[in-house]
């Protein structure tokens, strides 16, 4: 499968309707070059999660074109080709598991994809190093914490060898320090493979680690671009039903109080920069 | 003692033998249960399931417990056999029920069956992990498999349940904390007021189920599951695992 140019999602114009003249998607168009970090944010209802579902076949396409890593998504012939280039992880990790045993969870994906047992072994237990959790093959998945089993969820899909891997709100039902080290897993999986991130999240501090961020409202694209420049438009954000991350809040506050200038950090660790040079 | 789903950690012969042992040995106990008929064959299988109990070191209140929960329901077998099983000889009659000896031994004879198969089979869930008994009964399979059976999903849909069986223990708890908090109550006194006290439980717990099961298949869905063509055939596809 060849790429198109330099992108490894393309969509045109895609559009979706769970129900006939009330559509949950309008028009999407976006590109996503390799190895980027994407984050899409916007209130429940707006589309991200239908959007996201289309690059894995789970939701059929309806109008428009859509490109996966050089595989058409409206040929249903290569459904299980586009499953494998795209990764998906959701938001409730326990409802992700088909074996208890973590090693036999992880597996499930190159098995079902025609790896033999041993080979699905070997993925298995490289993906499980790639999220930090060597050695936990034999552990069961509920006696873990729920940043591990997300974790866990992370490895199932990582085992695959995917060239995207989507997430759908993983960090929604997990606690801080399980979501640091989710975050920490995908970065690594990102440098390490080069894999693709699309990060549909309601989190904007994770929203601004991002390389771009598009907004969705109403099934539509309402804006898209880098986090410096999307995540400082108030009137945008709260328009999706958002609000911008904390170090624009607080910079705000302080240009409020005449003691800051000049564009806004949208990272804490820009926001320290900025006030201590 | 600690125990997880069901399962009793304490270290015993039962707990280490191999799982599909235990599941060809239940079944074939439970058919022997079924079979013994006389009162001597019953008491020897009673004696027989007691020492597994005390093989096993679950402890009798673990080995009960199940059987424990039936109580009103083997209570309503025995008396729905004593007054309706014959009308020959009645010890008491009401209406056309009747009281017989023969009625009482018949149900004494299937309520002793039930528990001792209850009895059983919580023994094997207390001495057998989850993962032990999914991979117990793929061994059980693999001769079907052999002849072309597809097994894989059957072995699929007992490890899923398997393995949700705590998830959804977890909720009822926590369904039923939550209806405790606003002074619904899932037990109460009265077999009228308990029984809407469950249909208030299991109805958010029927919703959870269906929905955790619709996350579920998609799940499996976005990981390449499907049931046909088979998992082992999934499309030639040459590219490298983890690569």
């Amino acid at each position: 499968m060849g790429r198109t140019g330099e992108k490894i999602v393309e969509a045109r114009g895609v559009s979706h309707a769970y129900v006939p003249g009330r559509p949950t998607l309008q028009e999407v168009s976006l590109d996503v070059a390799p190895g980027e970090l994407v984050a899409i944010v916007g209130e429940n209802g707006s589309g991200k999660t239908t959007l996201v579902r289309h690059l894995n076949a789970l939701v059929p396409l309806q109008a428009g074109e859509l490109v996966v890593a050089g595989i058409s998504a409206d040929d249903p012939t290569h459904v299980w080709e586009l499953r494998r280039a795209c990764g998906m992880v959701f938001q409730n990790p326990e409802n992700q598991f088909v074996s208890s045993v973590v090693g036999e969870d992880v597996a499930f994906g190159p098995a079902n994809f025609g790896a033999g047992e041993k080979d699905a072994r070997l993925a298995a237990a490289r993906a499980l190093a790639d999220v930090g959790l060597a050695g936990f093959e034999r552990r069961d998945v509920h006696t873990l914490s729920g940043g591990q089993q997300q974790r866990v969820a992370l490895a199932g899909a990582l085992a695959s060898g995917p060239d995207v891997l989507v997430l759908d709100e993983a960090t929604s039902m997990i606690d801080p320090q399980g979501r640091d080290e989710l975050v920490r897993a995908v970065l690594r999986a990102r440098s390490e493979r080069g894999t693709t991130i699309l990060w549909v999240t309601h989190d904007m501090e994770l929203a601004a680690r991002a390389d771009r961020v598009f907004v969705m409202r109403a099934g539509e694209v309402a804006a898209s671009g880098a986090p410096k420049d999307v995540l400082v438009d108030r009137a945008l954000l709260e328009g999706a039903g958002l609000e911008p991350p904390f170090a624009v809040r607080a910079w705000e506050g302080l240009v409020a109080r005449g003691v800051a200038s000049g564009p806004a950090p949208v990272t804490v660790e820009g926001l320290v920069s900025a006030l201590c040079g | 003692m600690r125990s997880v789903g069901g399962y009793v950690w304490v270290d015993s012969p039962l707990h280490r033998a191999p799982a599909a042992a235990k599941l060809a040995g239940l079944m074939a106990a439970a058919a022997l249960v079924v079979l013994a008929s006389t009162p001597l064959e019953l008491a020897l299988a009673s004696a027989g399931v007691a020492a597994l109990v005390a093989v096993s070191r679950v402890g009798w209140r673990v080995a009960a417990r199940a059987a424990w929960g039936l109580r009103w329901f083997l209570l309503a077998v025995l008396l729905l056999n004593a007054f309706l099983l014959s009308d020959v000889d009645p010890i008491l009659s009401l209406g056309p029920a009747s009281l017989t000896v023969e009625g009482i031994s018949q149900g004494a004879r299937v309520v002793t069956r039930s528990l001792l198969v209850v009895v059983l089979g919580t023994l094997l869930t207390a001495t057998t992990r989850p993962q032990e008994l999914v991979a117990g009964v793929r061994t059980l399979l693999l001769p079907l498999a052999r002849l072309g059976i597809p097994t894989e999903a059957a072995a699929l849909a007992v490890g899923v349940t398997v393995q949700f069986v705590p998830t959804l223990l977890r909720e009822s708890r926590q369904i039923m904390r939550a209806q405790a908090l606003r002074c619904g109550n899932a037990a109460p006194r009265g077999v009228m007021r308990r029984a809407a006290g469950f249909v208030r439980l299991l109805v958010p717990m029927f919703v959870s189920a269906v929905r955790r099961a619709d996350e579920l298949s998609i799940a499996m869905e976005a990981r390449g599951y499907r049931l046909s063509p088979s998992r082992e055939s999934a499309g030639g596809q040459e590219r490298k695992m983890s690569s």
